[in-house]
Order: C-alpha cells, then structure tokens, then sequence
C-alpha cells in the first residue's frame, strides 16, 4: 500500500514537472526544422548558475534569488512570416484551452501582445507572452517560481530578442 | 588492510578529479584540421584584446585559465563537425545550458560545473561565419550580456574577423 502511495505520488509531481512549458513545447515540435522560426531554449541548468554568483547589494541578492528559481526558458521568434496575424490567433486559441489564465493585453495597430500565466498554490509556475504584428510572432515561456516584480529585470538582464517585451509588466 | 582501501579510494578520486584540460581534447580531435583556424587565448592575451580597457573585461578575463576558438571555413562547415559537439561532451557529462535553432543563427552552450571551475564547450552559427569555442575557468556569469555587448560595440578587438 505504502509502495502504491509513494508510486503514485512520484507520478503526479513528475506530471506536474513536464506540465510546465508543455504549449511552448508542442510548437517547438511543430516547428522543427522550419528556419523561418528561430527557437531559443535556455535550460534550468543555466539558471541555477546565479546561485553560484555573490550579490553586491540587497536588490541584487534579491534578483538572483528570483532568476535561480527559473527553471527554463523557451522563445520562439519569426521577423519575416506572412502568416504572423494567423499564427498569433492560433496560438490565442491555444493558450485558452491550455487553461492559461490573461494577464495583461496590449493591442495597437503596429501588434499585439498578451501575457498569460499558469498558477498553482497561489505561485506563479508559468508565463506566457505572445507577440504578434503584421509580419513578426513571438512566444515566449518563461517558467518555474516566478516573481513579476523582478520580470523586466531578468528581460534586461539576458539581453535575449524578445525578453525586453517583458518590462511592459512592470510598467 | 585499511591501507588498501585508502589507496583504493584515493585511486578512485583520483579517477573521478578528470583534470579539466582533458575536456580540450574531445573537441580539438573533432575539429582541429587545415580548414579550421584555432586561436588560443589565456588571461594575457585576452587583455591585450581589451582595447578599450574596459575594467570587467580585464577582471574576468584573469579567472579564465583558457579560451580556444576555432573558426571554420565554407569545407568544415559543409562537414557539420561542429554539430557533433552537444552529443559528445553530453556524453563526458556536460549539460544543456542554451540551445538557438533555425533563422539567421544555430547555437549550443554546453558546460561542466566543477568546484572551482567551470568549462564551456558550444558553437556558434551565422549566415556566413561558424566558430566553436571552448572555456575554462571561473567564470563570472553576470558580465557575460556585457562582455558580449562590448564584442558588437568594437570594444574587444576582433581578430577572428580582422575585415
């Protein structure tokens, strides 16, 4: 009985693990292979290397603190597709029915933008920004323990394509 | 008898403590040929690389026991040895750390974390220009963003593409 328990309680956390970046996962797969799109994966390994670094002053010990409980980070990005407007409608459908809940829209007439994210225990495991303008599609997961207050400056930090959309957050 | 079991874990250390200079070999044995340049660079000549001065530039670079770059000409690209990298040092038990797939560039980050080192291993493709590098040292992971934007503003001298 004890042996089922435990079995059973090793399947839901892994379950509940590979959950986490699984919508940005699936259009990696989908995308393989197709050079139109550039696909970024920056692992947990990365991450967790802050830890390793001294903070000089309490905001940075306080950034660092955040930046290692990331666990991953997946974008995707197209600067030239003729089917950025269809792309970013796919993927808005897609983020619903992945029970992402909205954060924050931002909708002009050069793009879109939305930010979604994933809850659990009151803690935010994933955030979700999609990007889309005539011609360009961005998606990005960022995912683990994630703390919005520190959000912009882990976009400013990474100096990645895409990050500095996040400091819309904040603002 | 105690004493063979000391020897016996100390040979065992021993094995494990893989000096970290023989991560360099995989990698030069892959791709080291009459159509790849290698530049090796050691704290000295990475500062005389720092023309600006630039003061991060100069403290990383004295933690960093050796930098090699390999940069491959239109051949060796076409052989797409540099691709085989990831797979190897996976196997000598380097981990994911970045990864770039499709558009205008093709990336891999690999490294090792050890006690006080660290070693990196990974490649970098463009449109037209593909280098592989591979670093050991202590390195500061905060000035990294920086030191990379210092390389695009010219304040590293580039001798890999002197044009």
């Amino acid at each position: 009985m004890k042996k089922l328990f435990t079995l059973l309680v090793i399947v839901l956390v892994a379950g509940s693990a590979t959950a986490q970046g699984q919508l940005v996962n699936s259009y990696f797969e989908k995308l393989a292979g197709d050079d139109t799109y550039t696909k970024v994966s920056v692992s947990s390994k990365m991450f967790s290397l802050f830890t390793e670094l001294e903070a000089g002053s309490a905001a940075e010990e306080e950034f660092l603190k955040a930046v290692s409980k990331l666990k991953g980070l997946k974008i995707i990005v197209a600067d030239s597709i003729g089917n950025a407007a269809e792309m970013y409608n796919k993927a808005i459908t897609d983020i619903s029915k992945a029970g992402y809940e909205e954060l924050m829209s931002v909708l002009d007439a050069e793009e879109n933008m939305r930010f979604s994210i994933k809850e659990k225990s009151g803690k935010i495991e994933e955030l979700l920004m999609l990007v889309g303008g005539k011609k360009h599609f961005i998606l990005l997961s960022l995912y683990g323990e994630i703390d919005l207050k520190n959000i912009s400056k882990i976009g400013q930090a990474m100096k990645v394509e895409g990050l500095d959309k996040l400091s819309k957050i904040s603002e | 008898m105690s004493k063979l079991l000391y020897t016996g874990l100390l040979v065992i250390l021993l094995g494990a403590c893989k000096p970290s200079a023989a991560y360099e070999s995989p990698i030069k044995e892959l791709l080291q040929s009459d159509q790849v340049r290698t530049y090796a660079f050691y704290p000295s000549t990475l500062r005389m690389v720092n023309i600006a001065n630039n003061d991060e530039i100069d403290s990383m670079a004295s933690d960093i026991n050796k930098l090699l770059i390999f940069r491959l000409d239109s051949t060796a690209i076409a052989k797409k040895k540099h691709l085989k990298i990831p797979d190897q040092y996976q196997s000598l038990g380097f981990e994911e750390y970045l990864t770039i797939d499709g558009g205008k560039a093709r990336a891999a980050l690999f490294g090792l974390s050890e006690t006080r080192t660290s070693t990196l291993v990974g490649y970098w493709s463009a449109t037209d220009e593909t280098f592989a590098f591979y670093i050991n040292g202590n390195i500061d992971w905060m000035k990294l963003p920086d030191i990379m934007e210092a390389f695009q503003d010219g304040e590293i001298a580039n001798i890999l593409s002197p044009n």
